[in-house]
C-alpha cells in the first residue's frame, strides 16, 4: 500500500496523465502536401484553403453562413483573413468583406499594375497561387497579396474557387517554381512571341521583386528585367556581391541538367546588406534551339541567423 | 612533483578496472553528446537531409573521439595527458552556421580547418600573447559566446523560424517540460543523478515528441532503415572552399576556443595537484595542439568544429576519477559510436522544442562561467571601462544589425559580429587603458 503513494508512483501517474493530454494536442493531418512550403503562415494558408474547400464540397452554399461569422474559424478581420469564393466565368459568390461584389461578375477586374487576378484565380486547374496587389480592409494603399486556390465541385453540382490570402507574404520557393513553369509553358506554345508578355510586369508572373528572364546558352540576354527594351546584353560577366560568377555558373549546371538552383548574394530592395538569393533557371527547347528561363527569390532567413 | 589530492581517487596515471573504465567511459560520452546538437541545428538549417545530418554528427563524434584521445597522449609535443574530453563546440556554432548559410558545408570545412591551423600557430605563441586575454577579456569571450546562441535558442524554443512567423503552441509546451525537467535534475543539491540533467531532459523531450506527434513514423522510419554500422559519408565531404571576408570571425572563435581549452587546462591541473602554483607551459602547449588538430580533423573530416569540455573536467573531478585512460575510452567509445548510424541517426532527428530547450540549458552555464571569470578577476575601474564599453558595442551590432551597414567593407567582419568586436575592443581599450594607468602613475 504504501508503495502505491510513494512520490515515485505519483509522479508516474502524473507524467502518464500528462502524456495522455498531450497526445490529445495532435495536430490534424491534412490532404494538402504541405511539406513543399518553408513558412509556417503559408502552411497555415494552404490548410485553411484545404479545409474550407473540403467544407464547400460537402456543403455547397451552406458553408457560406459558417465563413461569414466574425471572428470565428473562417473569418478573421484582426488578421485580414477571410475566404472568398468565384465560378469559373469569374462570378463572385461569397465575399465576406466586401458583400457588394457578391453577384457581380468581375472577371475583368484589374489591379493598380494591371493584372486580372480574377482571371488568374478562375485559371487555377486544381490548386494553385495568384498574386496582385490588393486593398488591405480598411487601408489605403494597396499591398501585395498571395492567394491560395482550390477548385471544387459543390453538391449542386458547380464549380467553385474557393482561395484565401495573405498580404505582404514572404516569397516562396514554390512561388518562384510555378512562375518559370508558365513562363516555360507559355514559351512553349507562342515561341518567341511570348517573351512580349514575359516583359510586361503585369503579366501574373511577376511577384514582388522578382523578374522571369530568358537568355540563350551563351548568356545573351532575350528577356531581360533590367533592360526591357535590349535583346543583345551578355549577362554571362554578371558578379554577385562576393564576386561570384552567377551567370556562369547556372550555364555550367544547365550543360548537366534540366534545371538548376543556384545561390548568390544580392541586396534586398532598400538594404545595404547583401543577403542570400536563389535563382532557378530552366532549359527549354524551342524548334531547333535551346534557351533558358529563369527567376530568383530571397532565400528563407533564419530568425536566428546574424548575416 | 605533484600532491594528488585525497578526494581523488583515479589520478592521472592510474589504471583502472575494465568494468570501472567502461562505466566511467560512459557517462563522459553523455556529457560529450550534449551539444550533438548542434550540427543537427546547423545542416537542418541548411536545408540538409537526414543522411546528411547523420554522416554530419558521425564525423563530428569521430573528430570528438579523436580529439580526447589526443588530449590524453603525451607525444611529441601533442597532448596534455590530461582527461580533458572535446566535445562539439558551441563556440563555434554561430561562426560555422554563417560559413554553411554562405557557402554551404564545403565553406564550413576550409574555414574550420583554418581556424584550426590559427590554433595550431596560438599554441606555439601562447606564452607570448597570453597578456592580451586577462580573465576579464577571457570571461567577456565567453559570455559574447553564450549571447550568440540565445537567438537561436529562443527561436527554437517556441518553435519559430523565420521572422513574423507563428509561435507553435505545442512546440512551445515541449520546450518548457524538457527544459524544466533538466532544471529539476539540475538544481538537486545532492546524488549523482544531477550529472545527467542533459540526458534526462534529452530523453523527456523525445518521449513528450511522440506522444505530441512533433516527432513522426517519418523520421523513425530514418532510424529503422539505417544500418547498425556504416562509414559515415556524404555527397562532396572532400570539397572544400575558403573565404577571407571570414577569416577575422574564425580566428576569433578559434583563438575563444584556445582560451578555453587554456582555462580547461588550468583546471586539470589544479584538481589533480593540490600544491598547484603555476601551470607547466609545456603541457598547456601541448594541449593547445591537440585542441588546435582536433579542430582540423574536424574540418578535414567533414564535421562541426569541437572544443575540450569544461563540464566533463568538472565531472571529472566530482566523481574523483581524472586517469587519462578515461579519455581513451572515452574518445574510443565516441569514435565507435559514429560508425553506427542508428544510434547517431537517433541524434539527427532530435526534435525542434528539445533542441531549444537544450540549447537554453547549456547557455545558463556558458554565461555563468563567463560572468564568473570577468567577477574573479577583482575589477577595478579601468577593467570595468574596458569590458563595460567592449560588451555595450558588442551587444549593439544585434541589437542595431543596421548601424554599422556603412562602414568600410574592410572593417565589415569586425562590425558584423557582436563576437568579434566585442573581443577587438576588449583587447585594445584593455592595452591602452593599462598603458595609460602605468604612464600616470610613473608621471
Amino acid at each position: 500500500m504504501k508503495i502505491l503513494f510513494s512520490k515515485w508512483t505519483v509522479g508516474l501517474l502524473l507524467a502518464s496523465g500528462l502524456l495522455l493530454l498531450l497526445g490529445q494536442l495532435r495536430p490534424k493531418e491534412t490532404s494538402s502536401d504541405i511539406g513543399d512550403y518553408e513558412y509556417e503562415s503559408t502552411r497555415q494558408l494552404v490548410t485553411f484553403v484545404d479545409k474550407a474547400s473540403a467544407k464547400v464540397h460537402r456543403e455547397g452554399t451552406n458553408a457560406f453562413a459558417d465563413f461569414r461569422k466574425t471572428g470565428g474559424d473562417w473569418f478573421k478581420p484582426d488578421a485580414a483573413l477571410y475566404l472568398f469564393v468565384y465560378d469559373t466565368n469569374g462570378l463572385c459568390v461569397f465575399h465576406p468583406v466586401e458583400p457588394g461584389l457578391q453577384g457581380r461578375n468581375i472577371l475583368d477586374l484589374q489591379d493598380i499594375d494591371g493584372r486580372h487576378e480574377i482571371r488568374g484565380i478562375v485559371g487555377v486547374k486544381s490548386s494553385g497561387w495568384v498574386h496582385f496587389r490588393w486593398m488591405p480592409p480598411g487601408g489605403i494603399f494597396p499591398l501585395w497579396k498571395s492567394c491560395y486556390v482550390e477548385r471544387t465541385r459543390g453538391p449542386d453540382g458547380r464549380t467553385y474557387l474557393v482561395g484565401a490570402g495573405l498580404y505582404n507574404m514572404k516569397p516562396e520557393r514554390v512561388f518562384v517554381r510555378d512562375a518559370v513553369d508558365h513562363a516555360v509553358a507559355l514559351i512553349q506554345r507562342d515561341g518567341d512571341k511570348a517573351y512580349d508578355q514575359l516583359r510586361d510586369s503585369s503579366n501574373g508572373l511577376t511577384f514582388r521583386d522578382n523578374y522571369i528572364f530568358v537568355m540563350t546558352p551563351e548568356g545573351t540576354a532575350l528577356v531581360d528585367p533590367a533592360f526591357p527594351n535590349s535583346r543583345l546584353r551578355n549577362l554571362t560577366n554578371i558578379r554577385d556581391v562576393d564576386g561570384r560568377l552567377v551567370v556562369q555558373e547556372i550555364l555550367q549546371r544547365l550543360q548537366r541538367q534540366t534545371d538548376a538552383w543556384v545561390m548568390f548574394m544580392w541586396p534586398m530592395p532598400g538594404d545595404v546588406h547583401p543577403s542570400k538569393r536563389i535563382v532557378y533557371a530552366r532549359k527549354v527547347q524551342l524548334g531547333g534551339s535551346t534557351v533558358i528561363v529563369g527567376s530568383d527569390y530571397p532565400a528563407p532567413t533564419p530568425i536566428w541567423m546574424k548575416m | 612533483m605533484a600532491r594528488r589530492p585525497e578526494n581523488i581517487l583515479y589520478g592521472v596515471e592510474d589504471t583502472l578496472p575494465r568494468g570501472t573504465l567502461l562505466l566511467l567511459s560512459i557517462q563522459h560520452i553523455f556529457l560529450m553528446s550534449s551539444t550533438l546538437v548542434l550540427p543537427v541545428v546547423l545542416v537542418r538549417e541548411i536545408g540538409g537531409g537526414f543522411d546528411q545530418i547523420r554522416s554530419v554528427v558521425a564525423l563530428t563524434m569521430i573528430a570528438c573521439g579523436i580529439g580526447t584521445i589526443l588530449q590524453a597522449m603525451r607525444w611529441r609535443g601533442i597532448g596534455s595527458g590530461f582527461l580533458c574530453p572535446n566535445l562539439c563546440g558551441p563556440n563555434f556554432f554561430g561562426a560555422c552556421a554563417q560559413a554553411a548559410w554562405a557557402g554551404g558545408l564545403p565553406l564550413m570545412q576550409g574555414m574550420t580547418v583554418f581556424a584550426g591551423v590559427v590554433e595550431v600557430v596560438f599554441a606555439r605563441i601562447a606564452h607570448r600573447i597570453a597578456f592580451l586575454f586577462p580573465p576579464e577579456v577571457t570571461g567577456l569571450v565567453v559570455l559574447m559566446v553564450a549571447e550568440g546562441l540565445i537567438t537561436l535558442g529562443v527561436s527554437k524554443f517556441f518553435g519559430v523560424n523565420y521572422a513574423s512567423e507563428p509561435v507553435q503552441p505545442l512546440d512551445l509546451l515541449v520546450a518548457c517540460l524538457t527544459l524544466a525537467v533538466m532544471v529539476a535534475v539540475g538544481v538537486r543539491p545532492t546524488g549523482r543523478l544531477r550529472l545527467y540533467g542533459a540526458l534526462i531532459g534529452l530523453v523527456s523531450g523525445y518521449l513528450l515528441s511522440i506522444v505530441t506527434g512533433i516527432l513522426g513514423h517519418d523520421q523513425w522510419r530514418h532510424i529503422v532503415e539505417a544500418p547498425a554500422l556504416a562509414l559515415p559519408h556524404f555527397e562532396g565531404m572532400f570539397q572544400f572552399s575558403f573565404q577571407w571576408s571570414m577569416a577575422p570571425l574564425f580566428i576569433i572563435v578559434s583563438l575563444c576556443g584556445a582560451l578555453k581549452t587554456y582555462g580547461n587546462l588550468i583546471l586539470c591541473e589544479k584538481i589533480n595537484d593540490d600544491d598547484w602554483k603555476q601551470s607547466d607551459p609545456a603541457r598547456i602547449q601541448g594541449g593547445l595542439m591537440a585542441d588546435g588538430l582536433c579542430v582540423v580533423a574536424s574540418g578535414l573530416l567533414g564535421g562541426m568544429a569541437s572544443d575540450t569540455a569544461a563540464s566533463n573536467v568538472a565531472l571529472s573531478s566530482a566523481t574523483g576519477a581524472t586517469s587519462r585512460r578515461i579519455g581513451f575510452g572515452a574518445g574510443f567509445l565516441f569514435i565507435l559510436l559514429g560508425f553506427s548510424p542508428k544510434l547517431s541517426g537517433i541524434l539527427s532527428i532530435m526534435p525542434r522544442p528539445v533542441m531549444g530547450a537544450i540549447l537554453i540549458y547549456v547557455t545558463c552555464f556558458m554565461i555563468f562561467s563567463g560572468l564568473s571569470i570577468i567577477m574573479a578577476s577583482k575589477l577595478d575601474p579601468r577593467k570595468t571601462f574596458s569590458i563595460g564599453i567592449a560588451l555595450i558595442f558588442g551587444l549593439s551590432v544585434d541589437f542595431l544589425p543596421t548601424l554599422y551597414a556603412n562602414f568600410p567593407k574592410v572593417l565589415q567582419p569586425i562590425f558584423s559580429s557582436s563576437l568579434v568586436l566585442a573581443t577587438v575592443l576588449a583587447i585594445l581599450l584593455n592595452q591602452s587603458l593599462s598603458w595609460a594607468t602605468r604612464t600616470g602613475t610613473r608621471q
